[in-house]
């Protein structure tokens, strides 16, 4: 089950790109869903201003789907 | 009393120290020191004169906040104790050190306190991908081990990357802004590097899997500087830069910590990270800051003209933006014209847009359009270039090609266009870019053998790229004939190539990679794999393993074995392979690629064969 976080990054993503209707949490961004460099900036930029926080390049490297992300924006938040 | 000490020069001295060091706000615009006499031995020099006024460089963060300030005078003054302590490791002259450029005031305190101490600075690229940590270690390593770096710093967020990246490597040093704090201050006297010594090494030419750093020398990049500032952009005591292009790139380096180094002139710095996220910062900066000059590939302009919100334009005043330089890829008119219908309800000028033409192998610049007129766009018969390589001016409406005039080479270049045999051709032909003057680079550094390849002994510097001259204005056909441009990223085929090659199923000497124009101008990568059978998820597996690498997207075609061409030599042949692809493909009302022959058909046909 997506947590509320999850529903909200997808909601996000949903505004830059078509979601397929198997998009799942664990959906690999880059494979499935074939973002490129430029939206996935586009996407950080809608995450960072919907929750006030700064995601930096470092965290970034490690995130390859909304379930990642969602522990990236957790941690930032908390 | 006495009271006239307060009036000696050390008190003004001090004070003036003091007001640096307390300083709050952005640096202001103009310097206020008179311009040096004579000429500069090497960047040290030229940073002694820019730290006796009040400029510097402006770091601002992810939502347009300053950051940090870092004037010329502090600047200096914090490279010298770091050039002390670097002395310390004694590592022998001219040894390299790998710096993590990030966009903050530790790549400058680096890279100058090496100007210092008589070290190479080496720039590192500080771009990760989504998802992309592996690839990233592994390219860095690489680079370090080709310019066997003695030493490496890094910024706090890339220092797990880097100390990663180096443990195989056995550098004599490598560590955080903080582990070089530590290290005491050696009391011998620094002997800067000047003259015939190395400036810098960087890594923007060659591929990520065979890296090819350009050695450039202090005379070499203060002649290159000096034509830009003098020349080219004709700069003014009162100019204001921004940027928020990447220290490791020749444009961002050269043309935006140096250039204005070398003229004493602030400077204000996004990110890269921050520009593609927030282009609209870009803007701002110019605006509120009255910026005179700022630079970018075509790509950015393009970008922050999709990006930027019609109601958000009216917030700025462009008016001061007096020269938009253009260059780093293959100039796409439509992409300015974009920009500028965009942006002049902002007071953006056309006329501002520069173009210009360069390679890090020459430090950065090596011809200028003339400033306050504006792209100028060649127009020519598009059947008669293709032909026969002779650039005609189109006498109708249709068929046309139009590129643009990168303005004319500076004046302590020669040039000349030559054909495939090196024989010189006519005005208007197209042909072999070659140059040669003072600002063209040693070499490659520790690569004979690639030097030699676009270097003779005559001082003859091969570009690669094609192109041909209206007398001494240079209109730039094709960049580099391998190397894929995409957003101002160079991509060397032979990378993308070997990516491919690296998943199951593909053999090694099966895959080409090359970039398409589409019918709109914009560019596409595409890599075409030669396989005995249709595999459905090979194209998809590709496509991420290039995304996860590089950033972007390409476009996999699945063709039977045998179907490249080769050489007589058995190379394959890009050229030859991507007519080849636009023979078989279409392109679909979005510009997007596919292929004549249904690939079902084709799949079912060589499953069975």
């Amino acid at each position: 089950m997506d947590s509320p976080l999850e529903l909200e990054l997808r909601e996000l993503l949903a505004g830059i790109t078509p979601l397929p209707p198997d998009f799942s949490s664990d959906t690999d961004l880059l494979d499935a869903l074939a973002l490129e460099s430029t939206q996935i900036m586009e996407f950080v930029m809608e995450v960072e201003d919907r929750f006030d926080i700064i995601i930096d390049q470092r965290q970034l490297a490690e995130v390859r789907n909304v379930a990642q992300m969602a522990v990236v924006v957790g941690k930032a938040v908390a | 009393m006495d009271w006239c000490w307060l009036y000696s020069p050390i008190v003004a001295q001090f004070y003036k120290i003091y007001r640096t060091l307390t300083y709050v706000g952005a640096t202001p615009t103009g310097n206020g020191i008179p311009r040096p006499e004579g000429e500069f031995k090497g960047l040290a020099e030229a940073l002694d004169v820019a730290a006796r006024g009040r400029t510097g460089y402006n770091f601002y963060g992810g939502s347009g906040e300053l950051e940090a300030v870092l004037p010329y005078a502090q600047l200096r003054h914090q490279a010298l104790a770091t050039a002390r302590r670097l002395a310390r490791l004694s590592l022998p002259r001219h040894a390299r050190i790998a710096i993590i450029a990030d966009t903050a005031p530790l790549f400058h305190r680096f890279f100058f306190a090496c100007q210092y101490a008589g070290l190479i600075p080496v720039p590192m690229p500080a771009a990760l991908q989504m998802g992309g940590g592996d690839a990233y270690v592994g390219q860095i390593r690489r680079m370090m081990k080709s310019c066997g770096a003695a030493a490496a710093v890094a910024p706090d967020g890339f220092l797990d990357l880097l100390q990663t990246a180096a443990k195989p490597l056995g550098l004599a040093f490598v560590g955080g802004e903080a582990d070089f704090d530590a290290l005491p201050e050696s009391t011998g006297t620094l002997s800067p590097l000047r003259g015939d010594e190395p400036a810098y090494l960087q890594y923007t030419s060659g591929s990520t899997r065979f890296p090819r750093g350009v050695e450039m020398s202090q005379r070499a990049v203060l002649c290159n500087l000096r034509e830009i500032a003098e020349f080219g952009a004709q700069l003014r005591d009162d100019d204001r830069l921004v940027s928020w292009l990447p220290f490791y790139h020749d444009m961002g380096l050269v043309g935006c910590v140096l250039v204005p180094l070398f003229r004493a002139l602030s400077v204000d710095y996004l990110s890269p990270r921050t520009f593609a996220m927030r282009p609209r910062l870009w803007l701002k900066l110019i605006s509120e800051n009255r910026c005179t000059v700022s630079s970018s590939p075509p790509s950015g302009y393009g970008l922050c003209a999709t990006r930027l919100r019609l109601s958000d334009r009216e917030r700025y005043d462009l008016s001061s933006w007096r020269i938009a330089c253009v260059g780093a890829e293959r100039i796409n008119p439509r992409l300015l014209e974009r920009f500028s219908q965009v942006l002049r309800p902002a007071g953006f000028d056309p006329k501002a847009f520069v173009a210009c033409y360069g390679m890090a192998e020459c430090g950065l610049a090596i011809s200028f359009a003339p400033l306050n007129s504006g792209l100028d766009v060649d127009v020519v018969d598009k059947e008669s270039i293709g032909a026969s390589g002779l650039a005609k001016p189109a006498t109708g409406e249709s068929g046309v090609l139009k590129l643009a005039d990168c303005g004319a080479v500076m004046p302590s270049y020669e040039f000349r266009i030559c054909d495939d045999e090196g024989r010189e051709v006519a005005e208007r032909h197209c042909g072999h870019i070659f140059v040669r003057g003072p600002s063209v680079m040693r070499g490659y550094f520790n690569d004979a053998e690639a030097t030699a390849e676009v270097l003779d002994n005559l001082g003859w510097l091969d570009t690669g790229d094609i192109g041909y001259r209206i007398g001494r204005h240079l209109v730039v056909t094709a960049r580099s004939k391998d190397v894929i441009i995409v957003n101002g990223r160079n991509i060397w085929p032979q990378d993308l190539e070997q990516l491919a090659e690296s998943s199951p199923g593909v053999r090694t000497g099966t895959t080409t990679a090359f970039e398409a124009t589409r019918p709109n101008g914009d560019p596409l990568v595409v890599l075409v794999v030669e396989s005995k059978r249709i595999e459905p998820d090979l194209p998809k597996r590709i496509e991420s393993l290039v995304r996860e690498h590089f950033g972007v997207t390409c476009y996999v075609e699945i063709v039977p074995p045998r179907t490249l061409p080769r050489t007589s030599s058995g190379k394959l042949s890009r050229v030859t392979a991507r007519a080849g692809f636009l023979d078989r493909t279409h392109w679909d009302e979005a510009d997007k690629p596919v292929p004549k022959v249904v690939p079902a058909t084709e799949g079912a046909r060589f499953a069975n064969g």
